[in-house]
């Protein structure tokens, strides 16, 4: 009896010893650097929350694939509310947030203005805000996305490059919806960089709505009216397949070019390259946006600074892909980002 | 008003559409450079053939008096559901029957809602579609654009292949037609639609089980909307379920409305259809032809739809004494 007792005692000890042997001395030997502990403590607990245009697309599941990654790794809470493509949901969950007051909030938005006025006040209740992929006119704390305008100049001198000398120089180009404010100011892009090179003209300039189908009718109607058409610009991968398949059907994928640009998912951006059906490909990375939007954050979550004081920007560094330089790790997939490839 | 009659105004209509398509096609090939040539006329009904195949589902339901908004809603989620579970790695024979079973799924519980629980159609199918989206999105489907990049073999001839020079969605589209033709005209069912689209308690009370038949009619629209969603995807290679959202099923209704099938039922057939796509087709090349504006290209299309149901106010006004609320 006594002796089972001693040998449960032992058993208990030994068990205990067994589990602070390994956390204990780690813990009280874990040298400070003088930043790392104050580095967990603030990212420790604390509160972020996202407001998407839709959580529906390969752009949004990629920086959330990052962020979910380090709110795991370093223990922040991460709150995503998807109002699916609409404004009006997307504005009520903002000023929920602004109630619920979490210590940083990050926009997706729709386009310049709508959730404009929202950023300020959610800024003025306190809260660090991100604006991610479009900006409005004010200024956050800090701005991650792409550089549009510029992806709309890439793509425009890359056709300009194919359409030179001994081709007709003719170039369509195929827009996404006509007030979505990406496509604006790529098409603005492509208008302005293209008026300097007098050889090439636009020969046509439709709206497609980001939709392949449409898209593809589009393209085929073009086709077969200019029948020496140098190249397509299209504005979104997602979309430029059906493009792809129209120049396909008319059998022209020699003659005519298809610059593309898009996030770098792998199967509509690289598959595309390396089958030829895009030529070119403007590529503005999800994956280092996901990974600097996760890196805004830990910063914002440290540093803390009155918000909206000192605003700084992250924009997309446009690469340009073609059928030469694509390579295996040119782009990303969403389990890819998830494993934290 | 007598049977005769209507049947002369509602040619009167389709005659009229196809004037002034006639009108269109001469003025097109006169003023714009490349529209008269084969292939410009066969991309024009290829462009319009998956609308075409939408619409004689959507106008077999409408002539029961009934009217569908779940169309797209259906197609983009029960093919897109097919191919998220192909490229997930499942058998493409396998994968395509599930979103099939689906489909009719769907399409049986709506004309459940709106057969038995008699809830009128465009509340029932309105909810209908709001919901299919929602579980759709929620369960189904992840992305509103999947990528078929998987060898789908054999099936890849829908969307790409091509029957003695004409492409393989016209083909089906004129397959569809032809089947919906001898379904509505040649078999009981067709007769019973009419029927139930002319006069609801008419047709009860003479024994025809309007119930039954008005599932069947969703059911076959759900069906149609599955093969079309199909050959869509074939062509392009991708889903796009954002679609569900967009206002394509308005303009379903409209090559329906276009080409003369009253919404008031009981009137109109397949080749109503086939007039209005061809309008429909003609107005869109043409548009892109001249570089039309996008918003541009809106107006004039809402115009023509304002303008369509005007005409069919004043041809096919309702009927006092048969007429419910919740008829559109």
């Amino acid at each position: 009896m006594k002796l089972s007792r001693l040998t449960k005692a032992l058993g208990v000890t030994a068990v205990l010893c067994a589990t602070l042997g390994v956390s204990m001395p780690a813990m009280a030997e874990r040298p400070n650097d003088g930043l790392i502990f104050d580095y967990h403590k603030a990212l420790e607990g604390k509160k972020v929350a996202f407001v998407p245009i839709t959580m529906g697309f390969d752009l949004t599941q990629g920086w959330m694939a990052a962020v979910e990654r380090d709110a795991e790794r370093l223990g922040y809470e991460l709150t995503i509310r998807d109002p699916n493509w609409n404004v009006d949901a997307g504005a009520q969950a903002i000023e929920q947030l602004i109630n619920e007051k979490p210590d940083v909030l990050i926009v997706h938005n729709n386009d310049m203005q709508a959730y404009a006025k929202l950023i300020r006040r959610a800024m003025d209740a306190g809260i660090n805000v991100i604006q991610m992929n479009l900006k409005t006119p004010v200024n956050s704390d800090a701005f991650v996305g792409g550089d549009w305008y510029d992806v709309g100049v890439k793509t425009a001198q890359e056709a300009a490059r194919m359409c030179g000398k001994g081709t007709s120089g003719k170039v369509a180009v195929v827009q996404g919806p006509v007030t979505a404010p990406p496509n604006q100011l790529g098409v603005a892009g492509v208008e302005d960089a293209l008026s300097e090179y007098p050889d090439i003209e636009i020969v046509s300039n439709q709206a497609a709505d980001w939709d392949a189908s449409k898209a593809r009718s589009i393209a085929s109607t073009i086709l077969k009216q200019h029948g020496d058409l140098c190249a397509f610009i299209g504005l979104w991968d997602n979309m430029d397949v059906g493009i792809a398949a129209a120049i396909r059907e008319a059998g022209l994928t020699e003659q005519v070019k298809l610059i593309s640009t898009g996030g770098g998912n792998q199967q509509f951006g690289c598959t595309n390259l390396e089958s030829g059906a895009f030529a070119s490909y403007v590529k503005v990375d999800t994956r280092d946006q996901a990974n600097q939007l996760a890196e805004t954050i830990q910063i914002l979550l440290q540093t803390r600074p009155e918000p909206g004081s000192q605003p700084f920007g992250l924009y997309t560094e446009n690469k340009i892909l073609t059928p030469d330089t694509v390579g295996p790790a040119s782009c990303w997939t969403l389990d890819g980002i998830k494993a934290g490839d | 008003m007598t049977a005769h009659q209507k049947t002369r105004l509602s040619l009167n209509q389709e005659q009229m559409v196809l004037a002034i398509s006639g009108a269109l096609f001469v003025i097109f090939s006169l003023t714009l450079d490349s529209f008269f040539q084969v292939s410009n006329l066969v991309s024009l009904l290829q462009n319009v053939s998956m609308l075409g195949i939408l619409a004689i589902g959507m106008a077999g339901v409408v002539i029961g008096r009934g009217i569908d908004l779940t169309m797209v809603a259906v197609m983009v989620f029960s093919t897109g559901w097919s191919f998220v579970l192909f490229t997930g790695g499942m058998q493409i024979e396998l994968a395509l029957l599930l979103g099939l079973l689906l489909a009719l799924a769907i399409g049986t519980v709506t004309g459940i809602l709106v057969a038995y629980v008699e809830i009128p159609d465009i509340f029932a199918t309105l909810a209908m579609a709001t919901v299919i989206t929602g579980l759709g999105r929620f369960a189904l489907v992840p992305s509103d654009n999947i990528f078929i990049s998987g060898d789908v073999g054999w099936l890849a001839s829908l969307g790409t292949g091509s029957v003695a020079a004409l492409p393989m969605p016209v083909v089906l589209f004129l397959v569809v037609a032809c089947a919906a033709f001898v379904g509505l005209r040649l078999t009981r069912y067709g007769a019973f639609v009419y029927a139930i689209g002319d006069n609801p308690m008419a047709s009860r009370n003479s024994g025809i089980p309007i119930r039954p038949i008005k599932v069947l009619m969703y059911s076959s629209s759900a069906f149609i909307a599955f093969c079309a969603g199909l050959i869509m995807a074939m062509t392009v290679s991708s889903v796009n379920t954002k679609l569900a959202s967009s206002t394509m099923i308005y303009d379903i209704i409209l090559v329906v409305v276009i080409g003369g099938i009253g919404l008031a039922g009981g009137k109109g057939s397949v080749r109503n259809v086939l007039s209005g796509t061809l309008l429909i087709g003609l107005l869109l090349n043409g548009m892109t032809i001249m570089n039309i504006s996008y918003s541009a290209q809106n107006i004039i299309k809402s115009l023509i739809l304002l303008l369509a149901i005007i005409v069919d106010s004043v041809l096919n006004p309702r009927d006092e004494q048969t007429s419910q609320q919740g008829d559109i």
